[in-house]
């Protein structure tokens, strides 16, 4: 009942959020939609926390809408991604009534996918946080219009091959429901099944930044201005994180001797991609693209070893999906104004520690959780997950995992190298409200990384509740 | 604890005082005077305890995974013996010290270490057990080294200092291999426990290091290059460390234990190397110019011929040449010092008109004859009792050859000093010996007083010991004298009446003579090949790293080559995007399988 | 129960904390005052172990409980010694060891941070405690060689890093296989390390290997080394030297007795050990720069602590603990003098320097009985540490056990050459440039003090040894 009582506070936010973005984009009130999305979105992630903790479940809206902990852990979290987003796009989006609305489209979509209980839910969802996001970025101007064709081109390929995947599901789970399908017992997979998998597979595959489907990744990240790229890297490969978890382990769990060897050599080619390209990038956000691919990889290894053996690899998913969530929109929120600010390449951050020091400072906190140095949350995100590898016998999955984490500080450390250069530098001054958001994910990273508890603790409730959908 | 611990004391508080007042002008004059107070105290306190019981006590210092560390200290009779002698030189070495360092900025830093050095000197000597023999043995090192580079302004002393000490640390580690083998096998690093042991392989190669530790110290071959080099120190510290008692604790130390080496068989290593010692000394001592370096060698050919008395066996014969050459050598080195002071030199061949002080004269000839081995002189019974202890008769065949050309270089020694000088350097010298601190002849007189006494131990020391009394054949006596009558007609042709051709000035056949520089090549090549080997490691270093390096490179390598995907091109995202739909399937279908 | 020990770690984080909000005066008066409580306290706890006869404590929090792991620290004799020795280093550190700093803020802040994890990993309980402290005082190292180094100090930074991160992946590797093995992660589950498989056992071995030694450094993982010895400023070396090397010892000393295979597997260890020590000798014999070559000695001495800790006596295990802490205090004494030769002289090359002697008669002195206690004179504190370490060698490994020992001739060699040729004089001596304060001569005090106090009553610190 509580959760049934909140899921309803939550839509009816939802729809009032959208409602108010629409009334500010004809009034063009820019102050009052931020005030409105904040509120709101603050609203929303309070009662989806509240939802979590209080151990209680339900479904909305006739079964549509499920209300569990772990999809009130996913709405709470990409909320509050979705405050800072706004406040990095209140700073540096040139339409932010339009962004506002399409903000409000995207969150409402990423509800559906978040609290799915049906295969088209999740493409109705996907769908509606793809295609805004793809709009967001047209909307920035002629500058922007290579990463947002890019981004539209491959945003409709992977709905598309998205929805054949659900048809190719069809026989087999008429209803299209998330539940668990089971095989007539006959040992030999279906075919059609398995096609569906792999498709699913490559569709999610791009949305979550998966080799080899994420080639478009650095490209639109590059082209992308602060909000946008943050929030592509932080909340959209979460969401297609998600519905990779309600697909490919709770629906097709009957095919997890196949799928999880296949999503652990995904996860091993995906992160050897990222870190290889990561260590010869000399543009800072192109290497910070290639790092969240990275990323992309390890949250994927979680998934690979949740399929063998279950809810221990989803908590190491979600909990690094938390961690690099913060961790990846403070980085691009400073990165990102800094290339505003003509700081392109690593041999311009030189010297960054005089300029400003807070920046430096920030900036490093934020890559070494990003390498999985302790105490930052990054790291116990690392734990988690090797050792959801480790139990699932994947011993080579985690020895890869860590060699890439240790890759990895090969280019943060020629990035921290060359900020900490004592040169006497004019200072850079960051807007407040752009700052603010670092500050706020350092926050996150420092206090979570000293105390995981508390995170840990919520990813097993959320992924527990994965399995009981 | 014995009571003789209590005869440390006073030397330690005299250091403390030294450390205390160096800073200060107006008090650091009184810093020597509280040295030699202290060190008549434990002259004192020893004499006191010299009837003491023969025993020993222990004092558990710590104790570690079942392994006792114990410091143990007796008064037997060779601890009685040693710590008499230490007890007699300490304060003329100190009271001869008043007149040799005047420099008032130089007096807190040398009674300090020479306070210590003595300390540590006693300890050495009533120690029972391996714990306490280390912890002396090694500070005796490190005072020794502090004290030979002890005027630092100077250039030579530097290199004196450190050759000793590196030649010193091989025998510490060796001592230290020693006595971990020791501990480990039996349990105990007591004398009384390791001294009842009987023969085995593993204690015979333990004291074959403790011999070659002994000879580091000693200055035996092939460690007997440092000792020369040490006299770079001022004489005070040649004379009372280098000659009368650091230089001779290995000889003490192989005394102690000599029932084991006697055992084990290996009593022929000390004849051996003691003799070759002998031999290079005597050699040396001839053909050096240097006044100090020539009493070196002579001090490194006296404890040869000490080793080869043990090496046969005769505690008594070693000990008695042990204490007298510690009386006639501290004698020579005050009078060295003195005659270096007057002349200002340390070349043999600028020193002139020794004669001009007949304190000094007088002092210098009793040593001189006691080390020619003269009778009635102490040197003479102790150089006889070594003879009279070889049972080989081609070992006494060159022993008697080494005495002949010891005789020869200390009258070589004490006569080539006496030249008259020319007109106006005469005079400075005359007043340089006319001006010789007082303290400093005193002090020679009285050890030369000490010398002639000193010939009484050949009555008493044995049976003090606990050995038969050994007396001294008429015919060695004989034979001793003859060689000794003959080896001084030749010298006082050569050196004093200037006869003979200046044969030993600087002729080839001095130089051939003179082993120093080979022995000293010896050890420069070996330095140079460990260098080389430091210089070969450095390019190693680099050819390491290197392998890393590339290793890490190589990632690189494969970033660079997949760098070459990025065109943008968005033909380029569907190619992959086929090809990794095509390429999942096909895993599918092969993990199916 | 006052959490004593807990206090050790937090009194450095609320130091910490206030350093970085107070202003740039105050920031070595905390880095003091911290480091000074530390050093309190574990005197006071030697003092209660030496009466007890006994050190065993142990502290634990509730900190992961979804995954049963606790933030759990512990007290035993060795770990005892390390908190006594690191306390002792950062005081010294922290009063003395900015010579010719000027950004003390920053340097401070950095010996807080290392102090916060020193006491941490030497306090750890568990091994996931060990790892977070470990990287914790990896990052306050790297930027001490970053921020405050000398002429080189971006590449040697960078080739630490790397090397060191290396080592936490591979200590990373070994902690989530003996998570997923064990299920737990304390020290006192190590011993049911036997009971686990084979391959999972070897896996195990190598990572932890490979970790511990790069951080000691041993030959041939220790390229990283001299570079980043050299280039730290002093703080950072004595840091380095004598504490961050002592955490690959410590992890080497409580896991190696139950990873390794079996005992014959030790001598292996032993004779890498030996190679390690004669590399590191020879190596040093090469060098002009005094501190180039104090670099390899540390490593020379770390080879001996491993050599001590394959023996797998406990009398080498205990001297091998006791040689951490001697051999921790006697570098931090040596770099501390170098560092402030080099000051005072601006030169550390032992061709250019000469006659150091004269003008700076108590840095001299002080570099002289640095050298007597690295070689081992009795009544220092490595005499005991060496003593008992080739005892442990000997028993173990025979008369090979011993040849090591011909290092420590090559290591007194050279360094009494150094006095030779840079503080005995000549004719032209090296003029003092700078005077160094009291500040630094009280530290220099300090530690041969403690060199002293420690070598002459060993018992002090032996006695809680069972």
């Amino acid at each position: 009942m509580f959760a049934v009582g909140f899921g309803y506070l939550i839509i009816a936010s939802l729809l009032l959020m959208l409602f108010l973005s629409l009334l500010s984009l004809f009034h063009r009130n820019k102050k009052a939609a931020f005030s409105g999305n904040i509120i709101l979105l603050a609203l929303i992630s309070v009662s989806s926390f509240a939802v979590m903790y209080s151990a209680s479940s339900g479904s909305v809206l006739f079964g549509i809408i499920s209300m569990s902990a772990f999809s009130a852990f996913f709405i709470g979290l990409f909320s509050a991604a979705l405050i800072l987003v706004s406040m990095l796009a209140f700073d540096s989006s040139s339409d932010y009534p339009l962004f506002s609305f399409l903000l409000s489209l995207a969150m409402l979509g990423m509800f559906f996918v978040a609290s799915a209980t049906n295969l088209l839910q999740i493409l109705l969802g996907l769908e509606m946080v793809v295609l805004p996001t793809a709009a967001m970025l047209l909307s920035e101007g002629r500058s922007r219009l290579e990463a947002a064709m890019k981004l539209f081109v491959l945003s409709v390929l992977s709905v598309t091959v998205l929805a054949f995947a659900i048809s190719l599901v069809f026989p087999y789970n008429p209803s299209l429901s998330l539940s668990s399908i089971s095989l007539s017992g006959s040992g030999a997979i279906p075919y059609f099944l398995i096609l569906a998998a792999v498709l699913f597979a490559a569709a999610l595959g791009v949305e979550s930044a998966q080799f080899p489907f994420n080639f478009w990744v650095p490209d639109v990240y590059q082209g992308s201005p602060g909000h946008i790229a943050a929030m592509l890297s932080g909340v959209n490969k979460k969401v297609a994180f998600v519905a990779i978890m309600e697909i490919l382990l709770v629906m097709l769990i009957a095919l997890k001797g196949v799928l999880s060897p296949m999503l652990a050599i995904l996860a091993i080619f995906t992160m050897f991609f990222g870190n290889l390209l990561a260590m010869v990038q000399g543009n800072v956000k192109r290497l910070f693209a290639y790092s969240s691919i990275s990323q992309a990889g390890y949250i994927m290894i979680g998934i690979a070893a949740a399929a063998s053996i279950g809810a221990v690899g989803v908590r190491a998913s979600i909990f690094q999906i938390f961690a690099h969530l913060f961790m990846i929109i403070g980085a691009f929120a400073i990165v990102s104004y800094l290339e505003r600010l003509n700081f392109k390449s690593i041999e311009d951050y030189s010297g960054m520690v005089s300029a400003s020091p807070s920046i430096a400072i920030v900036l490093t906190i934020l890559m070494l959780s990003m390498a999985g140095v302790p105490p930052l949350i990054g790291f116990y995100g690392k734990f988690l997950l090797f050792s959801s590898a480790l139990s699932a016998n994947y011993f080579y999955l985690a020895v890869f995992g860590i060699i890439n984490s240790f890759m990895s500080i090969y280019y943060y450390g020629k990035l921290i190298n060359s900020m900490f250069i004592k040169k006497g530098k004019a200072q850079v001054r960051i807007a407040p409200i752009t700052l603010m958001v670092a500050y706020v994910c350092v926050a996150v990273v420092l206090v979570f990384g000293i105390y995981p508890q508390p995170i840990i603790h919520a990813a097993s409730l959320a992924s527990s509740a994965l399995y009981s959908i | 604890m014995l009571p003789i611990i209590y005869a440390i004391f006073p030397l330690l508080v005299a250091a403390m005082a030294a450390l205390a007042l160096s800073g200060s002008i107006k008090f650091s004059p009184y810093v020597k005077h509280i040295s030699l107070a202290a060190s008549l105290i434990t002259l004192f306190i020893i004499s006191m305890n010299i009837a003491a019981p023969h025993a020993y006590s222990t004092f558990t210092w710590f104790s570690a995974a079942g392994f006792q560390f114990q410091i143990a200290t007796a008064t037997y009779p060779l601890n009685l013996m040693l710590l008499m002698l230490i007890g007699i030189i300490t304060p003329l070495i100190f009271y001869y010290s008043y007149g040799f360092m005047q420099v008032p900025s130089e007096q807190g830093r040398f009674y300090l270490l020479m306070n210590i050095f003595a300390a540590s000197m006693l300890l050495f000597a009533m120690s029972y057990s391996f714990v306490t023999l280390f912890i002396a043995w090694e500070l005796l090192g490190i005072t020794s080294y502090l004290l030979i580079g002890f005027w630092y302004k100077r250039e030579k002393p530097g290199p004196a200092a450190r050759k000793a000490i590196s030649t010193i640390i091989i025998g510490d580690v060796l001592m230290l291999s020693a006595i971990i083998i020791i501990f480990i096998k039996y349990g105990s690093l007591l004398f009384s426990s390791i001294l009842a042991q009987g023969a085995s392989p593993l204690l015979s190669l333990s004291l074959l290091l403790i011999a070659i530790a002994a000879f580091t110290k000693s200055a035996q071959f092939p460690f007997n290059e440092w000792l020369a080099d040490a006299m770079e120190g001022p004489t005070p510290v040649s004379a009372f460390l280098h000659s009368s008692t650091m230089v001779k604790a290995g000889v003490f130390l192989v005394a102690v234990l000599l029932p084991l080496y006697l055992e084990a068989h290996l009593l022929y290593i000390f004849i051996i190397f003691g003799m070759i010692t002998a031999l290079l000394g005597s050699l040396n001592a001839l053909s050096e110019h240097h006044i100090k370096r020539i009493l070196a060698y002579s001090t490194t050919e006296d404890m040869g011929l000490m080793f080869v008395a043990l090496g046969f066996g005769s505690v008594p014969a070693a000990m008695m040449l042990f204490v007298v050459q510690a009386f006639y050598k501290a004698l020579l080195f005050m009078s060295a010092g003195s005659i270096m002071t007057a002349n200002k030199t340390e070349q043999l061949h600028q020193s002139y008109n020794l004669q001009r002080n007949k304190t000094l004269l007088v002092a210098t000839s009793i040593g001189v004859a006691s080390i020619a081995g003269v009778f009635p002189f102490s040197g003479f019974f102790g150089k006889v009792l070594v003879e009279q202890a070889v049972s080989s008769i081609y070992v006494y065949v060159a022993l008697v050859a080494i005495e002949f050309i010891s005789v020869l270089y200390i009258l070589r020694w004490l006569f080539v000093p006496m030249h008259k000088a020319a007109q106006d350097l005469g005079a400075e010298v005359n007043l340089g010996y006319k001006t010789l601190p007082k303290s400093m002849l005193a002090s020679g007189a009285i050890t030369a007083a000490l010398v002639i006494a000193a010939g009484a131990a050949f009555y008493y020391l044995p049976g003090f010991l606990g050995y038969k009394f050994v007396s001294v054949g008429i015919y060695g006596a004989l034979a001793e004298s003859a060689i000794i009558a003959i080896a001084f007609f030749v010298s006082y042709y050569a050196f004093y009446a200037e006869r003979l051709p200046k044969m030993f000035y600087s002729s080839s056949a001095s130089h051939a003579i003179y082993t120093s520089t080979y022995v000293n090549r010896f050890y420069s090549a070996f330095a140079a090949l460990f260098l080389a080997i430091g210089s070969a490691l450095y390019y190693a270093e680099g050819f390491i790293y290197s392998i890393f390096h590339s290793g890490g490179e190589s990632f690189l390598l494969f970033g660079k080559l997949l760098k070459r995907l990025e065109n943008g091109n968005v033909s380029l995202y569907m190619l992959a995007f086929a090809l990794g739909m095509m390429a999942i399937a096909f895993i599918f279908y092969t993990i199916s399988l | 129960m006052f959490p004593i020990l807990l206090s050790l770690i937090a009194i450095p984080v609320i130091f910490l904390a206030a350093s970085a909000l107070l202003g740039k005066r105050f920031s070595k008066l905390l880095a003091c005052a911290s480091t000074a409580l530390a050093l309190a306290i574990s005197l006071y706890l030697v003092a209660s172990s030496f009466s007890s006869g006994s050190a065993s404590l142990s502290e634990s929090y509730p900190f992961l409980a979804s995954l049963s792991i606790n933030f759990s620290l512990r007290l035993t004799p060795v770990s005892l010694l390390l908190i006594t020795m690191a306390s002792i280093v950062l005081f010294v550190a922290a009063l003395a060891g900015d010579i010719g700093e000027n950004s003390t803020k920053k340097s401070s802040f950095l010996l807080l941070l290392f102090q916060v994890a020193a006491m941490g990993i030497f306090l750890a309980g568990n091994l996931l405690v060990f790892f977070v402290f470990w990287d914790i005082a990896l990052v306050a190292s790297f930027f001490f060689i970053n921020v405050l180094g000398s002429g080189n100090r971006k590449q040697a930074s960078l080739k630490f890093l790397i090397y060191e991160i290396f080592a936490s992946s591979m200590l990373l590797l070994a902690i989530i296989l003996l998570y997923t093995s064990l299920h737990s992660l304390s020290f006192s589950a190590l011993q049911n390390l036997s009971s686990v498989s084979g391959s999972t056992r070897l896996a195990v071995l190598i990572s932890v290997l490979l970790a511990f030694f790069i951080n000691m450094p041993i030959f041939p993982l220790h390229s990283w080394m001299p570079d980043a010895y050299t280039e730290a400023p002093t703080r950072g070396t004595m840091l380095l030297s004598g504490i961050l090397s002592k955490f690959g010892g410590y992890g080497a000393l409580l896991v190696l007795p139950y990873a390794i295979p079996s005992k014959s597997f030790a001598v292996y260890i032993a004779a890498l050990a030996a190679i390690s020590l004669f590399y590191a000798a020879f190596s040093m014999l090469g060098q002009k720069d005094i501190k180039r070559a104090l670099a390899y000695s540390s490593m020379l001495e770390m080879g001996i602590v491993l050599l001590g800790i394959s023996s797998l006596s406990q009398i080498g295990i205990e001297g091998a603990a006791f040689a951490m802490f001697a051999y921790g205090i006697i570098m931090a004494l040596m770099f501390l003098d170098v560092g402030a030769l080099f000051y005072s002289f601006g030169e550390r090359d032992m061709r250019v320097l000469k006659g150091a002697l004269i003008e700076a008669k108590g840095l001299a002195y002080a570099f002289i009985f640095g050298i007597f206690a690295m070689v081992g004179v009795p009544l220092t504190s490595v005499f005991i540490g060496d003593l008992l370490v080739f005892m442990g060698a000997f028993s173990s490994f025979g008369v090979y056990g011993l040849v090591p020992l011909a290092a420590v001739i090559l290591l007194g060699a050279y360094f009494y050459f150094v006095v030779e040729k840079s503080f005995y004089g000549s004719k032209e001596h090296s003029k003092v440039i700078y005077v160094i304060s009291k500040t630094q001569s009280a530290g220099i005090g300090t530690l041969i003090f403690f060199m002293l106090l420690f070598g002459m009553l060993p018992f002090l610190l032996l006695n809680m040894f069972a």
